[in-house]
C-alpha cells in the first residue's frame, strides 16, 4: 500500500508541472549560490592560513612567556632548551622552524628607515615562504648566507639593486649594539602587507648581527590538517610544562585575522539565511496552493475511507520528494564549478585584489569541497521544508471530510 | 431482510439562536438490504443532511443511528473512517475521482486500502468496468472521460469493495438525459444482480420514476414514505 501511496505522490507532484519546476528551481538556485559563496569563504580562510599563516606566524608558535607581552630580543629563547625533537615527532606536525623576528634601522647613508629583520632557515623557509616565486632580481639565500633579501618596495625606496650595500643599525641581545653592512643578494616581490617592509637574513647571520648566538625569538610549528590544531596544541603544551615557554595558536597570535574570518563568515551566514527565507516562503506558497486546490479531493478521499495519517503520508512524500530533488540537483550542479575552482584557483587583479590585500588576504579566488558545507546547507533546506510543511500537517491532521468538500 | 440503515428520532440543527436551522426534525427511517430508495424533496429540505448522517460523515444533535448493526455514536473519528471504508460506498455529485489515477486505479482504490489481493482486484474491477460499459477505458484518466463515464467509474469504485450500501447525493445532477438513463440502468442492474442497497438524494424526476421506494422530505421532516 505504501508503494501505491508513493506512486500517487509522485504523480501528484507533476500535476502542476510549472509549479513543481518553479519550486525545485528556487531550491536549486539558492542552494547553488549559497554553496558557491560558503565554499569560497571557507576555501579563502583555509588558503590564507596555509599560505600566509604557515609562513609568517605558523599554525602554532613557541616563544618565551615574556615574549607574548614584549616582543623584544631580550625575551628570546635558547634553541637547545626546547624539546624540538619530541615536538617534531607529534603526529600531524609537518615542521618546526626557528626564527628571529626583530628590527633595525636600515640606511644607505642618504636615506634611512626602520625595517623588520627576519632571520630564517633557508633550507626550509625558502619553500615555506614560497620565496622562489617571489624573486624579481638576484638569487635567494643559502645556508649561513651573509647577504640579505629585501622587498621590491624597499629597493625602490633606497634606490638599490642586487650587489649594493645597506647599513644596518639596531639593538642586540641584552644591550649589545647590532651593526653591520650587508649586500643585497636578491629583491623579492611580496603581495601582502607586512612582508613588504622586511629584510630576510639567514638565521645564523641574524644571530651574529643581533649578538644572540644560539638564540631565536620563536619556533613556528606547522601542521598537516587545521582540524587537528587544538589537539596538537594540547600535546605541545604538555611537552612545555615546567618550562618558561609557551605555545600559542595562530588565532591567539593574530586574533585580528581570526576575527576577520569570522566577520566574513557571519556575513555569509546572514546572506544564506535571507536566501533560505526566500526558499521557505516559496515552499510555503506551494504548500498553501496545493492544499487549497486539492481540499475537495482530500475530502472525497477521507469520506471514502482514507485515514488522515495516510493522506499526510502522501502529501508529505510529495513535499519531501520535491525538496530532495531540489537539494540533489543543487549539489550536483554546483559540484563541477566548485571542483574546477578548487583545482584551478583564479588569481585576481585590479580593485578586488587590492581590497583583499588590504585585508591581509592573498588575492586568489577558489572554492572548497568541504563536506560539512555541502551537508549543513542541504540539511538547512530540508529543515526549512520540514518547518513550512507544518501548515500541511496541521490542516490534514484536523481534516474533516464534510468541511473539506464544502464548495 | 436485514435492516442496514436505521435512524431513530434524528434531529440536526445548524447554527445557534435566531439563525438556527432545523435541518432534520424527528427523522426515523429503516432501510433494508436490497432496497432502491430515493430521498426526495425540494432544495434545502434536508436530503444531503440526512445522507451525511447515514454516511457517517456528520453527527446528529439528537437521536440514534444504527448502520449495518453498528451504533456509530460509539465510534471515534479514526474508527468512523474505517467503518465508512468497509461498509459504505459513496457517489457524490461530481469530482469523485482522483485526477492522476486511471479509471482502473480509481476503481480499485478502496480495495487497495482494504488490502485485497491484486488478482481478486483485477478480476472484479474488469468485470465491473465491463458491466458499466467502460471496457477499453481502463487506462484513461478522469480528464479523458465524459461526466457520465466518470460517474460510472465512481459507482464501480463504490461497489467494488462490496459495501453494505451505497449512498449517492444527486449523482445525476451534472448529467444529460442519456447519461442519466445509462447510470440509472446500471445502478438498477447492480441492485438486481448484486443485491446492492442504494439510497439516492435527488430531485431529478427521472430518478424518482425509477426508484422502488421514495421517501419525501420537507423542512427536515418525512412527509411521505412510498413503497412501489
Ligand atoms: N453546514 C451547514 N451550515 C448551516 N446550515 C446548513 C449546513 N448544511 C445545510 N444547512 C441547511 O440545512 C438545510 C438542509 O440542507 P440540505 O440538507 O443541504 O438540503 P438539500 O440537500 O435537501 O438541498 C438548509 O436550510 C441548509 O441551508
Ligand atoms: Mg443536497
Amino acid at each position: 500500500m505504501k508503494k501505491q501511496f508513493l506512486i500517487l505522490a509522485w504523480r501528484n507532484i507533476w500535476r502542476n508541472k510549472r509549479r513543481a519546476l518553479l519550486t525545485i528551481s528556487s531550491i536549486v538556485v539558492s542552494l547553488f549560490f549559497v554553496l558557491f559563496m560558503r565554499q569560497m569563504q571557507y576555501w579563502t580562510y583555509d588558503f590564507n592560513i596555509k599560505n600566509t599563516v604557515s609562513g609568517s606566524i605558523g599554525y602554532l608558535q613557541i616563544t618565551d612567556t615574556s615574549y607574548v607581552d614584549e616582543k623584544i630580543l631580550d625575551n628570546s629563547i635558547v634553541t637547545a632548551e626546547v624539546p624540538v625533537g619530541t615536538i617534531e615527532s607529534i603526529k600531524g606536525v609537518t615542521g618546526v622552524h626557528p626564527r628571529i623576528q626583530s628590527g633595525a634601522l636600515v640606511s644607505t647613508g642618504v636615506k634611512s628607515k626602520f625595517a623588520a629583520v627576519l632571520g630564517i632557515q633557508p633550507s626550509s623557509d625558502i619553500e615555506l615562504l614560497k620565496l622562489s616565486h617571489k624573486v624579481r632580481k638576484g638569487t635567494l639565500l643559502e645556508e649561513n648566507d651573509t647577504g640579505v633579501l629585501i622587498s621590491e618596495k624597499m629597493a625602490d625606496y633606497y634606490k638599490v639593486s642586487v650587489g649594493d650595500s645597506l647599513i644596518f643599525m639596531g639593538q642586540g641581545y641584552q644591550g649589545y649594539t647590532a651593526a653591520g653592512i650587508y649586500s643585497v643578494k636578491g629583491i623579492l616581490y611580496f603581495p601582502a602587507g607586512d612582508m613588504s617592509n622586511s629584510v630576510l637574513m639567514s638565521l645564523r647571520e641574524a644571530q651574529r648581527f643581533f649578538v644572540a648566538p644560539e638564540r631565536i625569538t620563536n619556533y613556528l610549528i606547522n601542521i598537516k590538517n587545521s582540524k587537528d590544531l587544538n589537539a596538537i596544541h594540547t600535546q605541545i603544551e604538555e611537552q612545555l610544562t615546567g618550562t618558561s615557554f609557551i605555545a600559542r595558536t595562530w588565532e591567539e597570535v593574530l586574533p585580528g585575522l581570526k576575527q576577520g574570518f569570522e566577520i566574513d563568515a557571519n556575513s555569509g551566514l546572514l546572506i544564506s539565511g535571507i536566501l533560505y527565507m526566500i526558499v521557505g516562503f516559496g515552499i510555503f506558497g506551494t504548500i498553501v496552493m496545493l492544499y487549497n486546490e486539492r481540499r475537495f479531493e482530500f475530502g472525497v478521499l477521507s469520506a471514502i475511507g482514507l485515514q488522515n495519517k495516510d493522506l499526510l503520508f502522501i502529501t508529505l512524500s510529495e513535499l519531501s520528494i520535491l525538496t530532495l530533488i531540489g537539494v540533489f540537483i543543487g549539489n550536483l550542479l554546483s559540484f563541477p564549478l566548485l571542483y574546477y575552482l578548487n583545482r584551478n584557483p583564479i588569481k585576481l587583479g585590479g580593485e578586488a585584489a587590492n581590497a583583499m590585500l588590504e585585508q591581509g588576504f592573498e588575492p586568489y579566488m577558489g572554492t572548497g569541497l568541504f563536506v560539512d558545507v555541502f551537508a549543513m546547507n542541504s540539511l538547512s533546506v530540508l529543515l526549512i521544508a520540514a518547518l513550512t510543511s507544518g501548515y500541511m500537517i496541521v490542516k490534514i491532521v484536523h481534516l474533516n471530510a464534510l468541511e473539506a468538500m464544502k464548495q | 431482510m436485514k435492516t442496514v440503515i436505521e435512524t431513530n428520532k434524528l434531529h440536526k440543527i445548524f447554527g445557534k439562536g435566531e439563525l438556527a436551522v432545523h435541518a432534520l426534525n424527528d427523522v426515523s427511517i429503516q432501510i433494508k438490504e436490497g432496497e432502491f430508495t430515493a430521498l426526495v424533496g425540494p432544495s434545502g429540505s434536508g436530503k444531503t443532511t440526512l445522507l451525511n448522517l447515514i454516511g457517517g460523515l456528520d453527527q446528529a444533535n439528537e437521536g440514534t443511528i444504527t448502520l449495518n448493526s453498528c451504533d456509530i455514536n460509539t465510534l471515534k473519528k479514526k474508527e468512523m473512517t474505517e467503518f465508512r471504508q468497509k461498509n459504505i460506498g459513496f457517489v457524490f455529485q461530481a469530482y469523485n475521482l482522483i485526477p492522476v489515477l486511471s479509471a482502473y486505479e480509481n476503481a480499485e482504490f478502496i480495495m487497495l486500502l482494504q488490502g485485497i489481493s491484486e488478482k481478486i482486484r483485477k478480476k472484479r474491477i474488469y468485470k465491473l468496468l465491463k458491466a458499466v460499459g467502460l471496457e477499453g477505458k481502463e487506462n484513461n484518466k478522469p480528464g479523458e472521460l465524459s461526466g457520465g463515464q466518470q460517474q460510472r467509474v465512481a459507482v464501480v469504485r463504490a461497489l467494488a469493495a462490496k459495501p453494505a450500501y451505497i449512498l449517492a447525493d444527486e449523482p445525476t445532477a451534472n448529467l444529460d438525459s442519456k447519461s442519466t438513463n445509462d447510470l440509472l440502468d446500471l445502478m438498477y442492474q447492480l441492485n438486481q444482480e448484486e443485491h446492492m442497497t442504494f439510497v439516492f438524494a435527488t430531485h431529478d424526476q427521472r430518478v424518482i420514476d425509477r426508484a422502488k421506494r421514495v421517501i419525501y422530505l420537507e423542512d427536515g421532516k418525512i412527509i411521505k414514505d412510498e413503497i412501489r
